[in-house]
């Protein structure tokens, strides 16, 4: 009997820890990118080429409304510039410019650019490559306090145009979301497009005449 | 009416040397009964209460026993109940009167239930030694009960159907959860469990149109039928995941003026780290689960109702190497050996984002009144509240809040009437269900309202060798439906739908007599098509597919035929069993192809993804399920389990996807009553053999099935007594050789290995003490 009645306490303070406490938890906002633009503007001046994806309904089945191709002249260097937008939402609601969500976390995201036509720091030597593509920016352009190492995040680029051709789906651009893994940092020197999830991956067909 | 033996449910195999004993009571008057008898038929056992009311039966064998009891001027009282290895105690209550209760039969029938089917029972020292794993693993020792996916994530498949033709059922009560794909596992506490029954084969007309392949009845553990204070105390320690799990449970029937009021309260707390395979961390697998039960039973001379309330909580990681984005990525990492971003994977306790966390909650009352003495109405109403939230790794904006919040809550209400007259039971009734689904975050099925009504009988006859069984139900479900818009101009989507559903049944059990029996059963069934079927529109986690629904979808029937030959003595049992299924409208996920035969992709703003969607064709299912146990001597024990499914896509010539390759397990037992000091000790090593599935359409599926595989798992035990307290020991390692592989119904396999060696430490204290009422 004696130990029938330590049994018993140690069953019920089972029941009180199996009360466990549930916070009330918010719905996040849509954190969809439905439209992707990439404005390349001529250093020399000159009109910019504006070639933009679109996806109205994020990753519902609809097709894309809107996808461009790139057509640029040879022997031209652009700056090269890209926005994300959500444009589920209105262009004043706080999650229509996800660009901008991600320069804030600069340090966990970066733009990675390959395909056929492309040669990059990501593609290494490419002897196909109708443009070569290179990084304009940091880290600490966007976020005060990044921690070393500082890292190129790709909302900034240079892109050089040689040869002329086209190539179908020949310029591709992957946006990495790299957050740490339970605190062990993913974005790294040594990281590319296989680390963290992928938030964009278009192609483009690329021309250059 | 002679007892049939009900193969297919097997007793634990020891040598029969356990003992029972106890007394006889008047129900009302509470005093003792002197010259009642006690037999247990199936066994061939029998005894008498002396001049004190107290019976002693010896020789039995452990596990099942049905004992009848009775007296002259009394009812003849039937309990189907678990015999440990040693001595046990049970006391019987007897009513006056000399009819059998209606009662008495139904409990005979629901832990028989569906006796004309094969079925499994897992019941008492069998399920304390499965404590500690979630659910489904729990079952995946039974023959013809196979595990889909691992870990949180474990779902049940039996005679090759799983998921939305599955039935599960607690306490009496369909469990009503988002059983949306391969992602979510069914919320119920596997320490909720007094006995667990899994039965095979089309049990639609008595459990509704869901139980197609088969139904799992999870009861409680049952409230005592005299003054007693009984229940138990488990603790788990696991080493792969360095986690654990401690369950208590304390059930009374009050003494004295209160002897009509029995309280039942229940918590398990379970918390573990991350898995790791043999050659690396599954990072992000931690888990922390709480659940909560307590109940209230109120009897009176005409029936019964219970009261009962649960809570089950579970906060589960999901695995970082879980690529949840970008085709593209998911195809590259299927080629390499290793999961992706293996070098960042550290062990830990932490569960990080992307996690999932999932509350259940039930609140029901129950309750059987006597409305003659051969007729019971069973009236229940249930409500349960199923919030399932998912947390993925967003931007900082978003890091307290859940990126898809879906919530599930059904009320369902349903009025049973069982009678018996002479040889016929009748079982027949209404169900009602109201449900609504209610979905926040990136769209990715419908809100909806459904309401659901159905209307069924059930006729067995009963002769002395024989049991027919005769069925039927008919299901109406009705669904109002709102899909949101996706683009901030799109309008809400609104689509009403019903479906109709009708099941039969028919089926027949035999004694041949010399421990053979013979069972058979024709059935039809019917499965409307599930809201995830009807409405999805978008990307799963972990498959990089778009999933894609069809509003049009029909009503999915299947003709299924079961036969199977049971044969039991002391020494041996087998139990054999075949059956087929044909299911027109058969729903599953396909690629969809393009005008150019190739698979059809959807191109997102990620990427490239491979669009599935759910499709119907003709299938058919061929499987068999055997096992069989020989004593060698008195203290070695052989018993081998084998299971093999074979599907098929009729209208197209194709294999279907995720159908269980061939098993076969084998388990050597050694075990005595006592050894030394020991008390009941056992020592088993087991072999388990996994074949690869050589039945497949890559076409249909993104890798090929893993290799086969080979694993042994060993495990010991004992029962202590301190003082008077029974300590039952159980040790268990799994996978002892640490063998690296994949299994083909798991998830996990285009990713990375099954977790390797586990091992489990158990300690179960039961305790069980009268509190009668002192006579003067």
């Amino acid at each position: 009997m004696k130990h029938l009645k330590a049994l018993i306490p140690a069953s019920l303070l089972l029941t009180a820890i199996a009360c466990g406490d549930d916070e009330e938890v918010e719905e996040a906002g849509e954190e969809v990118i439905t439209t992707l633009t990439l404005t390349f503007t001529p250093v020399d001046g000159g009109a910019p080429v504006v070639a933009t994806f679109r996806d109205p309904d994020g990753d519902g089945s609809g097709a894309a409304t809107q996808f461009d191709d790139i057509v640029l002249v040879s022997g031209t260097t652009y700056g090269l510039e890209l926005v994300a937008l959500n444009e589920t939402v209105d262009p004043t609601d706080p999650d229509y410019r996800i660009i901008d969500e991600i320069t804030e976390e600069a340090e966990e995201h970066q733009f990675f650019f390959h395909g056929p036509a492309v040669e990059s720091d990501t593609t290494g030597a490419n002897p196909n490559a109708l443009v070569v593509v290179s990084y304009e920016d940091l880290e600490s352009d966007y976020v005060s306090s990044a921690s070393e190492p500082d890292l190129p995040v790709g909302v900034l680029n240079t892109v050089v145009t040689s040869t002329t051709g086209s190539v179908a789906e020949g310029f591709r651009v992957t946006l990495k979301h790299q957050p740490p893994n339970g605190g062990v940092p993913v974005k790294t020197e040594t990281s590319g497009l296989n680390d963290g999830g992928t938030d964009v991956d278009v192609a483009f067909d690329l021309t250059v005449q | 009416m002679a007892a049939l033996v009900v193969a297919g449910v097997r007793p634990a195999w020891a040598q029969c040397e356990a003992m029972l004993e106890g007394k006889v009571i008047d129900v009302q008057s509470f005093e003792p009964l002197p010259g009642a008898w006690i037999s247990a038929p199936e066994q061939v056992k029998a005894g008498r209460t002396d001049v004190d009311g107290h019976y002693v039966i010896e020789g039995l064998c452990p596990g099942d026993l049905l004992v009848e009891v009775g007296k002259d001027g009394y009812q003849t009282h039937r309990e189907r109940f678990s015999v440990r290895r040693g001595d046990n105690r049970h006391d019987f209550y007897l009513i006056s009167g000399d009819v059998d209760t209606v009662e008495a039969e139904a409990s005979r029938l629901l832990e028989d239930e569906r006796a004309a089917q094969a079925s499994e029972l897992l019941t008492g020292r069998e399920l304390d030694q499965t404590r500690g794993l979630d659910l489904a693993r729990s079952l995946g020792d039974l023959p013809g009960v196979r595990v889909l996916g691992s870990g949180a994530t474990a779902k049940p498949v039996i005679n090759g159907l799983n998921s939305n033709r599955i039935s599960l059922i607690y306490d009496g009560v369909a469990h009503a959860n988002q059983d949306w794909g391969l992602d979510h596992a069914p919320e119920i506490d596997p320490f909720a469990a007094g006995s667990i029954r899994v039965v095979k084969g089309a049990a639609g007309v008595r459990y509704g149109p869901d139980a197609l392949g088969g139904v799992v009845l999870v009861e409680p553990r049952a409230y005592a039928e005299k003054p007693a204070l009984s229940g138990d105390l488990n603790l788990v320690g696991l080493t792969n995941g360095w986690g654990g799990a401690a369950s208590g449970a304390v059930l009374t029937t009050l003494p004295g003026d209160w002897d009509r009021l029995s309280l039942r309260l229940e918590g398990t707390y379970r918390r573990q780290g991350d898995l790791t395979t043999p050659d690396y961390v599954l990072d992000n697998t931690a888990q922390e689960e709480r659940a909560l039960r307590a109940g209230v039973r109120w009897r009176w001379g005409g029936g019964k109702v219970e009261a009962s309330y649960s809570h089950y909580a579970n906060d589960y990681g999901i695995f970082f190497g879980v690529v949840s984005d970008g085709p593209q990525q998911f195809f590259d990492q299927l080629e390499s050996e290793t999961p992706s971003g293996l070098e960042t994977f550290r062990y830990g306790w932490d569960i990080n984002r992307p996690y999932s966390t999932v509350r259940h909650d039930v609140a029901q009352l129950r309750s059987r009144i006597h409305l003659s003495k051969t007729t019971d109405l069973l009236l229940t109403y249930a409500f349960q509240a199923n919030d399932r939230r998912e947390f993925d790794q967003g931007r900082e904006r978003d890091r307290n809040r859940a990126q898809a919040i879906f919530l599930l809550d059904t009320h369902t209400l349903d009025a049973v009437i069982e009678s018996r007259i002479d040889d016929v039971e009748l079982e027949y009734g209404v169900a009602g269900q109201l449900q609504f689904n209610d979905f926040g975050g990136l769209p990715f099925i419908a809100d909806y309202t459904k309401v659901g009504g159905a209307g069924f009988f059930i006729a067995r006859y009963l002769a002395s060798r024989w049991e027919l069984e005769l069925g039927a139900r008919a299901d109406y479900e009705y669904y109002d439906t709102v899909r949101p818009g996706r683009t901030n101009v799109a309008p809400d989507v609104r689509e009403e739908l019903d479906f109709f559903a009708f099941t039969t049944t028919g089926g027949l059990i035999y004694d041949l007599g010399g421990g053979w029996t013979l069972r058979g059963q024709l059935a039809t069934a019917a499965r409307n098509p599930s809201p995830d079927e009807l409405f999805a529109d978008g990307p799963t986690v972990g498959t990089a597919s778009l999933i894609i629904g069809d509003t049009g979808l029909d009503t999915e029937t299947t003709m299924n035929a079961q036969v199977s030959v049971g044969f039991e003595t002391d020494r041996a049992g087998a139990s054999l069993s075949g059956y087929g299924h044909y299911i027109s409208d058969y729903i599953f996920l396909a690629p969809q192809l393009g005008s150019d035969g190739r698979l059809r992709v959807a191109r997102t703003i990620r990427g490239a993804f491979p669009v599935f969607a759910y499709q119907q064709v003709d299938a058919g299912f061929v499987g068999f399920d055997g096992d069989a146990r020989v004593r060698l001597v008195p203290w070695l024990e052989l018993k081998t389990t084998i299971s093999l499914v074979r599907a098929r896509d009729l209208e197209n010539d194709r294999f279907l996807v995720y159908v269980p390759p061939d098993a076969v397990r084998t388990r050597l037992t050694v075990d005595r009553p006592r050894w030394g000091a020991l008390r009941a000790p056992y020592l088993y090593a087991e072999s388990e053999a996994v074949l690869q599935q050589t039945r497949f359409d890559l076409a249909s599926d993104f890798a090929e099935p893993p290799e086969s595989y080979h694993l042994v798992h060993m495990g010991a035990g004992c029962r202590f007594d301190l003082h008077g307290q029974a300590l039952f020991v159980d040790v268990e390692i799994r996978n002892v050789g640490n063998e690296s592989y994949r299994d083909y119904l798991s998830r996990l396999r285009y990713f990375a290995d099954e977790p390797g060696i586990s091992g489990f430490v158990r300690l179960s204290l039961p305790f069980d003490e009268a509190l009668l009422h002192e006579a003067n």
